[in-house]
């Protein structure tokens, strides 16, 4: 898809021209412009179909003008698996935050990823449930505090979860990166690993998931800038970015 | 103090020994207020990773003997569906509170009613009940959440306070008191080592038919006594009241206001409240009705208690409806426009009436 | 793109025209003790403090005597668009805590001028920031102060804290004077929060409460 003229940026048709409701500063609005970069890339728009979490990005169906799906709380690869097992044809994805897919949802993206299910993951970790108000998430960083850790987490409530490394483990996984969106350069290796993704299901090479660092000032009590900057200084160190699984150059 | 801080309150005063919960909104308050309270007393917080595993955790913290509560809102209660059932089968003690919100599914984060069927018909699988307390206040929410402890203990069976978002939100004030308590029993039966003693199994499973069949018929007596003993509900200026409204919780202050501005104006209008929503105060029901013209029923659903209300009532007096949902909520004026319409119209009959003999 | 989303509806089994409400309304002569039942509506965006400052008055009202009820917009409502609150003060008990004929109704921006105007009657008061509502039209019957609140509070030294200039205000319009009360519930509520800001903010609510008394003494 190369254009005759050499456009620096343009807003992806994909996206609907809503104003988000996100907070100033939150990661959810750059991976939505991602994913919808990503589906413009293959141009499979009128054959995308994606699941929405139970969370911040709930109302993603304003946002990104492809079919999509609720799920009950972290439900969304289960849901997911319907779709496509009933519609092998259809590109299928999800969208969740880390308390549907890393509390809640554990049961279903183990068993999906296990099954090695041919469908998308997009995963946005910040380290914290935003639309309840701020508790502890699985991800939650040890000394973080939090509404349910007001003195910060602790051995108490066990270490924050790693979905890449954990899921790395399985066999049946295609693709299983772990991004972040913090600097430009960041955030051109976010696009690549979801493109990376979204080629997997399309050449049917079965389950990918990309998980995305990502700030949520608003409960992480900081202003925009210090929340971006907070990714490099204190989450990759719990979660370090990288490539998990990759079958395709495993084959190779 | 918000409804849900009373919550907080109500537990600690009943000395709740394990909170297990998994944030939802409009309850974020009362996990948050749990996290606050219980840690620095050293007695156990835990968020769970979910509703399904947080009323587990109730499970095994009631069945080890323990004082232990969850609190949710309708998606999160749906979840404990399970959980509830395995308590009521292996006679387990354990307070479930619910912040009712818009449903059914994700709905959203408004106050509603619309879980009456599932907390009062036993939500899960099996032959069941479970006490349901419906506060209509922040002092009713500290208190009905303290006594739903002694209640659980006496009866061994889970308790649900069912509440909604309006009234967990709403701030008013409450008397920080420990309100009339039951003698606390002893649990025997409390899995704690099987030290000189043989060793239990606490379960609902009986596979033999007779075995299940006797365990059912404990468990159905313990439900009618319950029923003779339990049904609780509050009689508002309905001893000579023409119009009586029924509505429990947030509903119920809507039509008690009403109600008030309806005797101004010279109207005879009553409130009964069922406070025991299972069970359901049939005859207080019926004693509030003896002067009677109309029954006006009103709640946050289309149409649940209203079944209970029809099965009380056996068509003794018309009933009125007025069902809302999605978060709409009947405003005082609606409220007091019908009731005057439904007296005057009552009213001129009887005049009518007399004008012809 | 299709969306099965439908809005809930309100269904009632006794048809009543939304004019029936009014006309019977007019013909009955209120109580007086329920006129004294007040409701106070606060609403701007999401980070101007009013949840607070409408929390403070309604504790304020109980320390008073009077009884109270209190009620924020909640959830993930607060993201964006508007905050509001409804507080009732009065000596009966309150049913609903939802406003429904506002006695006051502060308003700190534009969309909430919008959303909220409709609850004015007869009687109410109207307190609009003006920086942020540049135009506000006419209300009979209703007495419209118009402050620039944001520019006071800033002027006196912490813009943001123009939800005590609101608290002050509505305690002056209410007639809940005592200064020292109000004082201690501030110092109590934001003092170990933000001690730096203490004596500002203790300033701003007096000038609040100034200014409430002021108008409610206007005609
Ligand atoms: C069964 C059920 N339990 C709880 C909730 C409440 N709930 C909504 S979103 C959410 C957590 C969201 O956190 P996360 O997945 O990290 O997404 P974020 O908002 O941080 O993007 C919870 C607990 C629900 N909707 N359903
Ligand atoms: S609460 Fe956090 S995750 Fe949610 S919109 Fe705001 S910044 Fe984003
Ligand atoms: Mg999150």
């Amino acid at each position: 898809m190369i254009a005759k003229e050499k456009k620096v940026f343009a807003r992806s048709p994909v996206l609907t021209p809503k104003i988000t409701h996100y907070c100033p500063g939150c990661g959810h609005g750059v991976v939505h412009r991602l994913v919808a970069e990503a589906i413009e890339h293959y141009g499979i728009r009128e054959r995308t179909i994606c699941v929405a979490p139970v969370g911040c990005s709930v109302l993603i169906y304003k946002y990104i003008d492809v079919d999509m799906s609720e799920a009950a709380h972290g439900r969304a690869p289960a849901v997911a698996t319907g779709i496509k097992r009933a519609r092998p044809d259809l590109f299928v994805m999800t969208y969740q935050g880390d308390g549907d897919l890393a509390a809640i949802g554990t049961a279903e993206i183990i068993h999906a990823a296990n099954r090695g299910e041919n469908i998308s993951v997009i995963f946005v970790n910040n380290a914290v449930y935003g639309m309840t108000g701020g508790q502890m998430a699985p991800t939650t960083i040890l000394g973080q505090k939090t509404t349910t850790t007001p003195t910060g987490r602790s051995e108490n409530e066990g270490p924050p979860i790693k979905v890449c490394e954990m899921l790395g483990t399985m066999d049946a996984p295609s693709y299983i990166a772990r991004v972040t969106v913090d600097k430009p350069a960041a955030v051109r290796k976010a696009k690549q690993a979801i493109i990376t993704a979204f080629g997997r299901q399309l050449d049917n090479k079965g389950f990918s998931l990309v998980e995305i660092l990502s700030p949520c000032p608003t409960y992480w009590r900081l202003p925009p800038v210090k929340a971006v900057k907070r990714i490099e200084e204190w989450m990759v160190h719990t979660f370090p970015l990288g490539v998990y699984k990759d079958k395709e150059a495993a084959n190779a | 103090m918000s409804g849900n801080d009373a919550v907080v309150e109500g537990a600690i005063r009943a000395g709740v020994d394990c909170y297990f919960g998994y944030p939802i909104t409009p309850q974020n308050e009362i996990i948050a207020g749990m996290a606050a309270r219980l840690l620095p007393l050293g007695r156990v917080f835990l968020q769970s990773e979910s509703e399904l595993a947080a009323i587990s955790m109730v499970h095994g913290a009631a069945a080890a003997g323990k004082r232990a509560m969850t609190t949710s809102s309708s998606p999160g209660v749906s979840l404990m569906q399970e959980g509830i059932s395995y308590l009521a089968g292996s006679r387990l003690p354990a307070v479930i509170v619910n912040i009712q919100r818009g449903g059914p599914g994700l709905g959203n984060i408004a106050p509603a009613q619309g879980d009456y069927f599932q907390a009062t018909r036993g939500g899960g699988n099996g032959d069941y009940r479970t006490i349901v307390l419906a506060p209509d206040s922040a002092q009713e929410m500290l208190d009905f959440t303290f006594q739903a402890f002694d209640l659980a203990d006496q009866y061994r069976s889970p308790v649900i306070v069912l509440s909604d978002g309006r009234l967990g939100q709403m701030m008013e004030p409450v008397e920080l008191r420990d309100p009339p308590a039951r003698k606390r029993v002893e649990k025997p039966w409390a899995l704690t080592g099987a030290k000189g003693r043989d060793a239990f199994f606490v379960c609902s499973l009986r596979l033999p038919v007779p075995e299940l069949a006797e365990h059912n018929r404990v468990l159905d007596k313990v439900f009618r006594e319950i029923e003779r003993r339990e049904p609780r509900a509050e009689a508002y200026r309905t001893d000579d009241a023409r119009l009586v409204f029924t509505a429990y919780g947030a509903c119920a202050r809507l039509c008690r206001e009403a109600v008030d501005l309806l005797r101004d104006e010279g109207l005879k209008a009553g409130l009964l409240r069922p406070i025991t929503l299972w069970p359901f105060p049939h005859k207080k029901l019926l004693a509030s009705l003896k002067k009677a013209k109309t029954l006006v029923v009103t709640e946050l659903s289309y149409g649940q208690m209203l079944e209970d209300v029809r099965l009380a009532v056996e068509g003794r007096v018309p009933i009125e409806f007025l069902g809302y949902a999605g978060g709409e909520a009947p405003s005082i004026k609606e409220l007091v426009a019908l009731g005057r319409k439904l007296l005057k119209k009552s009213n001129r009959k009887k005049a009518s009436k007399g004008k012809r003999r | 793109m299709p969306k099965t989303k439908t809005r809930g509806s309100k269904k009632k089994s006794v048809a009543q025209p939304p004019s029936a409400v009014k006309k019977t309304g007019k013909t009955v002569k209120k109580h007086p003790a329920v006129e004294a039942t007040r409701e106070i509506l606060l609403a701007g965006s999401g980070g101007q403090g009013l949840i607070l400052a409408g929390k403070m008055l309604a504790q304020a009202a109980v320390a008073e005597g009077f009884n109270a009820t209190y009620i924020p917009s909640y959830g993930a409502e607060v993201r964006g668009g508007t905050a509001h609150c409804h507080i009732k003060v009065g000596h009966r008990p309150i049913g609903s805590p939802i406003v429904e004929d506002a006695t006051i109704i502060v308003v700190m921006n534009e969309p909430s001028y919008r959303a909220f105007t409709p609850l004015l009657r007869k009687g109410s008061t109207l307190v609009v920031n003006s920086s942020l509502v540049p135009t506000v039209g006419k209300h009979p019957g209703v007495k419209v102060i118009e402050l620039d609140l944001t520019e006071i509070a800033s002027k006196m030294g912490s813009m943001r804290s123009a939800n005590m200039l609101v608290f002050g205000l509505c305690a002056g319009l209410l007639g809940i004077e005592d200064r020292k009360l109000l004082s201690g519930l501030l110092t109590d509520t934001l003092g170990k929060k933000n001690p730096a800001l203490l004596g500002t903010n203790l300033q701003i609510l007096a000038k609040g409460v100034d200014l409430g008394e002021e108008a409610a003494a206007s005609k």
